[in-house]
């Protein structure tokens, strides 16, 4: 269960989030959409505890985040649009950093877990640098994932990948639903929007709730 | 398992990922050098002798004179560096334009009477408009000589003061006979006391040692180039993640400086080793068969490198040698963290990569000439070397040295601990900046 409220973020004199509170429980896809620049980025970076907002508060399941970054590591996964990988090592290497070590949550998570899921196993060995971007952002989603967190927050997660990629990562993410995680987005796809239980448009730094299953000239009416 | 433990082995294993290209940058970097050196020496000596001061000698027309200069040229310190010509005044005059000589000594007439007198008159040093290392040396020289003679005078003149204060005067030519015989008796074993002390630009060091430890140094620091893109700052998003997972500025810094500073230990060893073989070899096929080497290290220049390896090998293998070993290899471990540590500041800095090639390459070299790396600091003009201490060169320097001579100095560890704590927080501010 993910309670954000009275968010606010300003870049020196541009208020770039204005108050902004939403809910989100398990089960929940939520989505949020808005022109280019009108904040998104920074909504979801908040949310995942790498940015700071100059006030509000963010509770996961009743354990308030704010000033508090154990609560964010251990609550949030967080998967920005740029892939936070290192190119020079292998999958391995990079999984291991984000399981700190732990060889044994990896096996167990590329036997049966978000890592199985999104077929991590075949490609362990092989330098992330050498990866299309479909692969990067699987791996990008299983690293995130490595704390178990029941929050996904994603950033445009089928930017600049093919379609067989995109319905891969759509497929994942309905699994992640299904099984009672919480799943916030922002994308400027319909596809990917069409998992969103709640739909929210960002706008001049404030959330307006919209209908789900908007179609592309309503959705821009609405921006 | 701690985050920082798995980020600073896996930023250890990216930086051993990149020891071929350092390899590589090091054997390119050292062919040119070494072509760089050989051909400035042509060009600024050409086939001539190095180093031999040729001065001229107005001739005077006493005897005495003559007899001075002559006893003057064939004193060691005189004879080891300078030729003396005589010449007439004009000849001498031609000679210093045409180059032919780097000084020129114009002696008065009556030089020793006057002394004797004490009127003291002049010896006019003339060296050419832009003087070059043997003139400088050799007005070094005749400072000396002057002041040394100088020192004696005054001696001899208090004295015949005293003896004339307590109406001794038909005591002086005695009393200056005796000074004579007694100054003697203690400068000539004193002379012989400094044939043991070099007194070198170079300080405690021979010049090929010195140079030796300079090149290293400078190799050392260029040596990021070749591995840059291990140097670059994270894009912001992995920093993001990575603060959230726990490693924050100071921690990611100190990754990047740990696995550059092991990359250079690495080299280190590999260039001792590298020394090691070509003195054994030295050892075992001397003469001919390395007369190529000889050449390119110049006579003797090898030999000396030999000295400290072996000084520093010993004949004692026991525990104090063992001991000695390990704070010679910590030292130089210490040095490699410091110029991991400037080189990831200035890439810090920088935040590109060109950006960060430009900075090092043009920092490196401007410090290290300010350092007097590439000319000893004692020539540079003086404000220069007041700075040539607090150049990163010279603390690196500083370093290296101590490890090679085993003569410990705790001032030297503190100076490269604080190059080192000074660039890993500017590293660390940097880092904060960017994000």
């Amino acid at each position: 269960m993910l309670e954000v409220t009275n968010l606010c973020k300003s870049y020196k004199s541009h208020r770039v989030l204005d108050d902004i509170s939403l809910t989100a429980g398990p089960g929940e896809c939520v989505g949020i959409v808005g022109s280019n620049g009108c904040g998104k980025t920074t909504l979801l970076s908040i949310l995942a505890g790498a940015v700071r907002a100059d006030r509000g508060s963010i509770c996961f399941h009743g354990r308030e985040a704010v000033g508090h970054a154990k609560v964010f590591y251990e609550e949030a996964a967080y998967v920005p649009q740029e892939n936070p990988l290192i190119g020079e090592l292998t999958v391995k290497d990079n999984l291991s950093l984000w399981y700190r070590g732990s060889r044994m949550r990896m096996e167990e998570d590329l036997q049966s877990g978000a890592a199985a899921m999104l077929g991590i196993r075949e490609m362990l060995k092989k330098p992330v640098s050498t990866l299309s971007g479909g692969m990067k952002k699987r791996l990008s989603i299983a690293c995130a994932l490595s704390n178990h967190a029941s929050v996904l927050i994603m950033d445009e997660p089928g930017a600049a990948l093919d379609l067989e990629c995109k319905a891969d990562i759509r497929r994942y993410l309905g699994e992640y639903k299904k099984n009672g995680g919480t799943i916030l987005l922002t994308s400027h796809e319909l596809p990917e929007l069409s998992l969103c239980t709640t739909m929210y448009v960002l706008k001049d730094g404030r959330l307006r709730r919209v209908e789900t299953g908007l179609g592309e000239e309503e959705m821009i009416a609405a921006f | 398992m701690s985050v920082y433990l798995v980020y600073w082995k896996l930023e250890l294993k990216r930086a051993y990922q990149r020891f071929p290209q350092m390899l590589a940058g090091a054997i390119a970097l050292l062919f040119l050098a070494g072509a760089i050196a050989l051909l400035a020496g042509r060009a600024l000596y050409g086939d001539a002798a190095v180093s031999r001061v040729t001065v001229g000698v107005t001739v005077p027309g006493d005897a005495l004179s003559r007899q001075m200069v002559s006893m003057i040229s064939s004193l060691d310190s005189v004879k080891s560096l300078c030729d003396f010509q005589y010449l007439e005044r004009e000849e001498c005059l031609k000679g210093l334009q045409d180059g032919r000589l780097n000084a020129v000594m114009d002696l008065p007439e009556g030089l020793i009477q006057g002394i004797m007198e004490g009127s003291n008159p002049p010896v006019r040093v003339l060296l050419p408009k832009d003087a070059w290392l043997e003139s400088r040396i050799f007005k070094e020289l005749t400072e000396a000589g002057a002041g040394t003679l100088g020192a004696s005078q005054a001696g001899i003149y208090a004295g015949n003061e005293l003896c004339l204060q307590y109406g001794l005067e038909s005591a002086i030519p005695k009393l200056e006979q005796d000074l004579n015989q007694i100054y003697l008796s203690y400068s000539l074993p004193r002379e012989d006391y400094f044939r043991h002390l070099r007194v070198s630009a170079t300080g405690d060091v021979g010049v090929p040692v010195f140079y030796g430890i300079s090149a290293y140094v400078l190799l050392l620091l260029l040596l990021a180039i070749p591995v840059s893109g291990y140097l670059l700052p994270f894009t912001p998003v992995m920093r993001q993640k990575l603060t959230l997972a726990g490693a924050g500025n100071a921690g990611r810094a100190w990754g990047r400086i740990a696995g550059l500073g092991s990359l250079f230990f690495v080299m280190t060893f590999l260039m001792g080793a590298l020394i090691q073989g070509l003195c054994l070899l030295w050892d075992i096929l001397p003469g001919e068969h390395f007369s190529e080497l000889s050449e390119l290290l110049g006579t003797g220049k090898a030999a000396k490198l030999c000295e400290i390896q072996t000084t520093a090998r010993g004949s004692d293998m026991g525990f104090g040698a063992v001991l000695s070993w390990a704070a010679s290899a910590l030292t130089l471990l210490l040095v490699c963290l410091a110029a991991a540590a400037l080189a990831a500041l200035i890439y810090q800095a920088a935040g590109s990569l060109l950006g960060g090639i430009m900075l090092l390459f043009l920092t490196v070299t401007a410090q290290h000439f300010l350092a007097g790396g590439f000319l000893p600091a004692v020539f540079l003009p003086k404000t220069l070397q007041q700075l040539a201490p607090g150049m990163p060169s010279a603390v690196l320097m500083a370093g290296v040295q101590m490890a090679l001579t085993k003569v410990w100095s705790l001032a030297v560890v503190g100076r490269l601990l604080a190059l080192l704590l000074v660039c890993f927080l500017l590293t660390v501010l940097f880092e904060r900046r960017e994000r």
